[in-house]
């Protein structure tokens, strides 16, 4: 690019953003600042755009899908029964989908309460560090999820790390159980989602007036009770949000316990895999989806109304 | 605390709270050094100076929130010093009001009584009182930011009264009000104040408020108290080169002086002259600094008699600014090569009397009792 041309480039956006010396484009925006609402509509297109065709169209098969039928060779036969729908809730799935529940739970309580203390740290003492900090928290995500799963195989099977280092430190004899259990299933989800618990906790926090608690203090109230009293209620809409990150991803994880977990650590996203890849039943695989994004939509519905009136109260 | 002499015993009696020798660093930054203070029993006391004086970390330590590096506080005669905020029975109006945004205006008036785990009657009885008492009894239910600045700052007041501390410490608490609201708030707070007979602590940068609100008030300069004293004290008698420019504003006279039997007198030849009156302590010192207030100077023509026993220089108009009751002038004087500035009355413009212009040639004159001979820096 030759010098000219970067100067008349630079020019041109300046005054665009300046809405100075009216060139077509800045025009054209100064229009539209006259009209909030197309403005608003122009900003959001691609995002609607996106959604509609990478979420909405796709939901909207796997809905027909879910009343349809299981075709000789894989293939889907559109009908409408709720057949798979009365499958999807039979007794059969009930210790699955309460195993999920109950992990994405352990491991949801398990990152708020070591986030909930990393965010405070780096929101109240961070200091100049502050974005040292986040980056760190952010750090494991320029690793792919598989591969950072993968590796706790290495630490947690017989011959791990952890396994070899005990017994050559001589605390036990026999290599532990600890790849393929609840365990090693829980600490994946902790581990991989902890980051989408710390950093809304950190922003919520973040903006916390400090002198808040110094006023509690003031008044009386202990260190515990000031962050009872205080720093956690003005925090909890960063609660809400890291415990839905955490919670509605966990419930449906299908690769943390398909490499971590066992035959007793089955979790409703890997029946729906298996629908969908093994059994090529796709219909089913449908319902079983349509069916958790239910129970979930119902219950984020109950959870936001009791922790935000609490908050309000 | 538990060596409680008999001097801090006869000290509380009348001291709400003592500051002995208190000092705070911040790394090599020391933001109060060697801070004595005695504070009495519901007094209206105030902290006053330019930002960065110390005030507020002096306040901040009185609250909790700081710790001293080195010193005493002494709060009802038990050294509180090392004490966590919620252990000292004082109560803080913040500057920004940090009213608790989740909770509505009574639950943030009740706070503290509800730590103290008072009967839930007692709770509602003290808190409607107090809300009565900021006028607010009608915005119970509120949320804070529902209600205006003005309604906010009485919030926060009602939440630290409420607890009946032994100490309110009010940090730059009218700072963020219009000038007419805050004139209004200075004096509900002075009202506030008669009325509950609790020792107030009021942090200002505002000369102006703290002159109209305080009993006494200690001027801080670069973390050391530059004097301690009423008003009138601070603005007849001030005792620093600071104070005396610090509060109002002062014209600054440094020369050698002549002394004889009953006066001194710096000569500056055709005329002028200023008088010095024998220091109390009988002291003569060879070269003084002192202070004269603008409102003490009166400008006369060339023409009028002036009594021998009067200051006098002879000056040039430089400025005249009309403030409506009073017109303020500022001269130079080509002995003593300064400005002065010179505030008249106005009392006399409606009869024949003119304004003096720029370019006028006046003699200033004051009686020497006016003089304030401040301590030089040698001595």
């Amino acid at each position: 690019m030759t010098k000219p041309a970067e100067n008349g480039m630079a020019e041109a956006s300046a005054s665009a953003i300046l809405g100075q010396n009216a060139g077509p484009l800045s025009r054209a925006i100064g229009r539209l600042r006259g009209h909030s609402f197309a403005v608003a509509n122009l900003l959001m297109a691609p995002t609607m755009l996106w959604l509609l065709l990478f979420l909405a169209l796709p939901l909207g098969v796997i809905l027909v899908y879910s009343f349809g039928g299981r075709g000789t060779y894989g293939d889907v036969i559109y009908g409408f029964s709720f057949d798979n729908y009365s499958r999807a809730f039979s007794p059969l799935w009930l210790p699955v989908i309460l195993r999920s529940f109950g992990f994405a739970a352990i491991a949801t309580l398990l990152t708020l309460a070591m986030g909930y203390p990393l965010a405070y740290f780096i929101a109240v003492y961070g200091g100049r560090r502050k974005n040292i900090y986040l980056i760190l928290v952010m750090v494991p995500f320029w690793t792919s999820y598989l591969i950072r799963t993968y590796s706790w195989i290495v630490i947690l099977r017989s011959q791990g790390v952890v396994n070899t280092l005990l017994q050559w430190a001589n605390i036990i004899d026999q290599p532990l159980d600890l790849l393929n259990t609840p365990f090693s299933v829980i600490l994946g989800l902790t581990y991989g989602f902890l980051p989408f618990m710390t950093l809304p906790l950190y922003a919520s926090l973040e903006k916390l007036d400090k002198s808040l608690i110094e006023a509690a203090w003031d008044l009386g109230a202990s260190r515990i009770w000031a962050l009872l009293t205080v720093t956690i209620p003005l925090s909890i809409p960063g609660i809400i949000a890291g415990t839905l990150l955490v919670f509605i991803p966990a419930v449906g994880d299908f690769v943390t316990p398909d490499l971590l977990g066992g035959p007793d650590t089955l979790m409703i996203g890997n029946v729906i895999q298996q629908q969908f890849l093994a059994a090529r039943d796709w219909a089913y695989g449908s319902a079983l989806s349509f069916s958790l994004m239910a129970i979930l939509l119902l219950g984020i519905f109950f959870y936001v109304r009791k922790v935000g009136t609490e908050n309000l109260a | 605390m538990n060596d409680a002499t008999p001097s801090t015993i006869e000290q509380s009696e009348d001291c709400a709270i003592r500051l002995e020798g208190v000092t705070k660093r911040f790394g090599d930054f020391t933001a109060v050094e060697r801070i004595d203070l005695r504070i009495r029993r519901g007094e209206f006391f105030s902290l006053l100076g330019p930002s960065g004086c110390g005030k507020t970390t002096t306040l901040r330590m009185i609250a909790g929130f700081e710790e001293p590096s080195e010193g005493a506080i002494l709060l009802d005669g038990v050294d509180v010093a090392r004490l966590p905020p919620y252990r000292r029975n004082v109560n803080t109006v913040f500057q920004n009001y940090a009213l608790f945004p989740h909770l509505n205006v009574e639950k943030n008036v009740g706070f503290g009584l509800k730590r103290k785990k008072l009967p839930k009657h007692e709770i509602a009885a003290r808190v409607s009182d107090a809300l009565r008492m900021v006028e607010l009894g009608d915005r119970a239910t509120y949320k804070p930011d529902q209600l205006s600045g003005g309604m906010q700052q009485r919030v926060a007041l009602a939440r630290a009264l409420v607890n009946l501390p032994s100490v309110l410490l009010l940090d730059e608490p009218l700072g963020a009000l219009d000038l007419k609201l805050r004139r209004q708030m200075q004096l509900e707070l002075k009202h506030i104040h008669e009325n509950v007979g609790i020792t107030f602590i009021y942090v200002t940068h505002d000369q102006e408020e703290a002159l109209t609100m305080s009993d006494r008030i200690a001027v801080m300069n670069m973390g050391t108290v530059e004097q301690v004293g009423s008003p009138e004290e601070l603005y007849e008698s001030p005792k620093s080169r600071f104070v005396a420019g610090f509060i109002g504003t002062s014209n600054f006279i440094e020369s050698v002086v002549t002394w004889n039997a009953t006066e001194g007198t710096i000569s500056l030849g055709d005329g002028e002259r200023v008088i010095i009156e024998v220091p109390e302590d009988g002291s003569r010192p060879g070269s003084v600094e002192l202070s004269v207030r603008p409102e003490k100077i009166r400008l006369r023509e060339s023409g009028e008699e002036v009594q021998s026993g009067q200051c006098m220089l002879r000056g040039t108009v430089r400025d005249v600014v009309y403030l409506g009751m009073t017109t303020q002038y500022s001269l130079h004087i080509p002995s003593l090569d300064r400005v002065f500035n010179v505030l008249e009355q106005n009392v006399e413009i409606a009869s024949d009397q003119t304004l003096w212009v720029t370019g006028e040639e006046a003699y200033l004159t004051w009686h020497p009792s006016h003089n304030r001979m401040l301590p030089t820096s040698g001595a």
